[in-house]
């Protein structure tokens, strides 16, 4: 399709509705990412299978490097710079920052969106449950330990 | 339920061993690892002036320079902590600069966990600050007219009995213009405000919310997309590439070639990868690769460059006495680092300029291979170290370095470059395939009395150092080769004791000469390595050889504890002589809930 050809798509992220110039095959990713310069969901594999890519579309953990940007149509895309700023993080973020859960940090939309969103679904999720959602998402600096004590620690908290 | 680690293991059989018919062999000397240069180069900042380490702004503020990196593993936070601590202000008023080659110095590769050496002990950054300071009390002697020593430091101020003067009254945003003073007295653990004491590592905020750079977030006005096209074999040559056949593909700027070496330059990322996927090329077939099942065999008749770390002289004799022995060969696989993030660079080639934004651990050799690769004088090459996905050892972050310069000179506007998973996967530098060889004997009371080990490592290239592009794929895709590995027999170990090297058991207090070493008691000891030319590139994972030679170490371990009939844990402490790997197993043994006792007797003799 040449380029003047390609439609304007309108997205709802963050808060704030982009129009984007693409070709709707591209995944959402690439459009995050390249044309409206978000950081949170990073190339990880490109192939879905590693969960860096996360981000929230309707509430709904999703892999952005597979949907194509043209599936998304009405839904409000969250991504990890969407939940708070370094001034006011989100609980989820701020419990992390209080584990010190993190090493390169490359993983964290993964890690963060996907325990949020099943906390926002299931208050009372167990540990067990926890893993279990988290199994697809991988860390390769091995920061686990402290990422479950962080999502333990903001689960506690949202009940208080 | 709970799972103790005894009936972990227990349930899994599966152990990667053969025990063969053990062949004593010619023994040599002299290992040299692929962990890369530590070395340094002279550069346009000089490392001897103070003004390249520490700078005091207008307001107070100080700014230091390092050329080590921060990867994720907390190095700045430390080491913004230190300069704190030495020049005595708060730690919210340092700003540290890492990795930029146009203001920090060259401080060699971040690696084999030196950058806490290098900049807290005599030299570098703790030296830096600590003249800073020095000079600081020395200038306020003078304004105050009172001795120096006689004065004290807080929070960047000067205070004598006659009144008090600020650091940015001093010399604030003048240059101190003095060299590094190699007498400048640190500061006490006894004096410590800042250092020892636990501070959140400074990136969280950022990396938590989403606002950190990383490399694969650098985007440069103008810039474009690059997509490799890496060869189907190991080996294989370009035949032809017909650009005809992506020209329809919207966004296409440039095929581009340079020996066989091939990308595709586009506006959009995505386009760039249609491009890179259709593009058609035909590739003459490279050597094949070795037969998978005799490939760890071979290694042991390949032509070998020889070490000898450790020799007490006395493993024949004592093998031959003891009650009994044990002999078991292990291999280990190569072993992908795996990044979670394919890796990626951004380069702005513009006329005789190029910028480079790279999560090389190594930005002044990346600096120097990439001027040699673009033909460009070194001071006009600028490297500036962007954090990449976790790479523990070497990932393809110095190679996507290479190629975006390459194709961002190609086309004369920044070009990003970000590997495909296949591209990240297939050519990366795995950690070496080694095979390892164990012998050992036991005394009358149970105790290990000799250990000998011999390791062959498959290698090939490595860190690219200052001037080798050919130790990663792209360098060899642009012709050049990998360092070569010279056979050479190991000469006799003499003054250098290497029995805590990646290649020793941690059991073992070999002497060489009288002199005894290494973490553990078992005195008589023999380790030699052979490093062979192997197929695949190959790096650091980790530490260099470290994590394959433990896994055979710790598997031999637990095979003597059956012949000892021993607790794997209490026979491990009990050939152990260092008090911090004591403490670690018992901490180990203890989280793990570890049922003390012998080992169950597993039919191993002879599988």
């Amino acid at each position: 399709m040449p380029e003047s050809g390609m439609p304007k798509i309108p997205l709802k992220v963050n808060g704030r509705t982009e129009t984007v110039d693409v070709d709707p095959g591209t995944p959402l990713l690439f459009v995050l990412a390249d044309e409206l310069g978000l950081r949170g969901p990073k190339f990880g594999c490109v192939m879905a299978q590693c969960g860096s890519c996360t981000v929230l579309v309707g509430g709904r953990i999703v892999r952005s490097c597979v949907m194509p940007v043209s599936a998304v149509k009405q839904d409000e895309i969250i991504t990890l710079e969407g939940l708070g700023s370094p001034e006011k993080p989100h609980p989820i973020q701020q419990a992390f920052i209080d584990e010190g859960a993190v090493q390169c940090g490359f993983c964290l939309s993964g890690v963060v969106l996907t325990a949020k969103a099943v906390l926002d679904q299931k208050p009372n999720a167990t540990e067990q449950e926890m893993s279990e959602a988290l199994g697809g998402v991988l860390c390769r600096c091995f920061a686990h330990v402290r990422m479950l004590k962080a999502i333990r620690r903001y689960a506690e908290g949202r009940k208080a | 339920m709970t799972v103790s680690r005894r009936d972990f293991l227990k349930g899994s059989g599966a152990l990667v061993v053969t025990f063969s018919s053990f062949s004593a062999s010619g023994f040599a000397t002299s290992f040299i690892t692929a962990q890369g240069p530590f070395d340094t180069h002279p550069s346009h900042i000089d490392p001897k002036k103070l003004d390249s380490w520490i700078a005091i702004a207008g307001d107070g503020s100080v700014t230091a320079y390092t050329g080590k990196v921060d990867m994720g593993q907390g190095m700045i936070t430390a080491q913004t902590q230190l300069v704190a601590e030495e020049v005595c202000v708060p730690l919210n008023r340092v700003k540290l600069i890492f990795g930029d080659t146009s203001i920090c110095p060259d401080q060699g590769t971040t690696s084999g966990s030196q950058s806490t050496p290098t900049n807290f002990n005599t030299t570098g950054l703790a030296q830096a600050a600590a003249t800073a300071r020095e000079a600081l009390v020395a200038m306020a002697a003078k304004r105050l007219g009172e001795p120096a020593d006689q004065l004290t430091v807080s929070d960047g101020v000067v205070t004598g009995k006659s009144g008090h003067v600020s650091y940015a009254e001093l010399i604030g945003s003048k240059k101190f213009s003095l060299e590094l003073s190699p007498t400048a007295k640190r500061r006490t653990p006894a004096e410590w405000k800042v250092l020892g004491k636990p501070v959140p590592s400074l990136d969280r905020p950022a990396l938590m919310t989403a606002r950190f750079e990383f490399v694969h977030n650098v985007r440069v006005p103008g810039m474009l997309h690059g997509r490799m096209v890496r060869p189907p074999e190991v080996g294989a040559t370009v035949a032809s590439v017909d650009e005809n056949s992506v020209k329809q593909i919207p966004g296409v700027v440039k095929v581009v070639r340079r020996e066989n070496l091939v990308g595709v330059v586009a506006e959009k990322q995505w386009q760039a990868i249609e491009a890179a996927r259709k593009l058609k090329v035909r590739w003459n077939p490279g050597p094949g690769l070795p037969q998978r099942a005799t490939f760890f065999e071979g290694l042991r008749k390949k032509p070998s460059r020889d070490a000898l770390l450790v020799d007490s002289k006395d493993v024949e004799n004592q093998l031959a006495r003891a009650k009994s022995g044990l002999k078991a060969s292990y291999v280990y696989p190569h072993q992908m680092h795996a990044s979670i993030g394919s890796s990626c660079a951004v380069a702005d080639v513009t006329g005789d300029k190029a910028t480079l934004w790279s999560a090389t651990q190594s930005p002044y050799p990346t600096r120097s291979v990439v001027a040699k690769l673009l033909n460009l004088p070194l001071d006009n090459v600028r490297v500036i170290y962007t954090r990449g996905s976790g790479c523990y050892g070497l990932n393809g972050a110095d190679a996507v370095s290479f190629d975006a310069a390459v194709m961002s000179q190609a086309v004369g506007k920044p070009v990003r470059v970000q590997f495909s998973r296949q591209d990240e996967m297939a050519w990366e530098n795995y950690g070496s395939a080694c095979v390892i060889d164990q012998r050992a004997g036991l005394g009358a009371d149970g105790a290990i009395v000799a250990w000998e080990c011999e390791t062959w490592a498959a290698s090939r290239g490595g860190r690219p150092g200052y001037e080798q592009p050919g130790n990663v794929i792209t360098g060899v895709l642009l012709g050049f080769q990998p360092e070569p590995i010279t056979p050479r027999a190991a000469v006799e170990p003499t003054s250098e004791l290497r029995n805590r090297s990646n290649l020793a058991p941690s059991y073992v207090a070999g002497c060489i000469g009288g002199k005894c070493g290494g973490s553990g008691k078992v005195r008589s000891e023999r380790v030699l390595s052979h490093t062979v030319e192997g197929p695949f590139f190959t790096g650091p994972l980790r530490s260099p050889l470290r994590i394959q030679n433990t896994f055979a170490h710790e598997c031999f371990m637990d095979e003597l504890c059956v012949q000892a009939k021993a607790d794997p844990v209490a026979f491990r402490i009990q050939h152990l002589s260092d008090t911090r790997l004591v403490d670690v197993l018992k901490a180990a043994s203890e989280k793990a809930k570890w049922n003390a006792g012998p080992p169950h007797s597993r039919a191993v003799s002879g599988q």
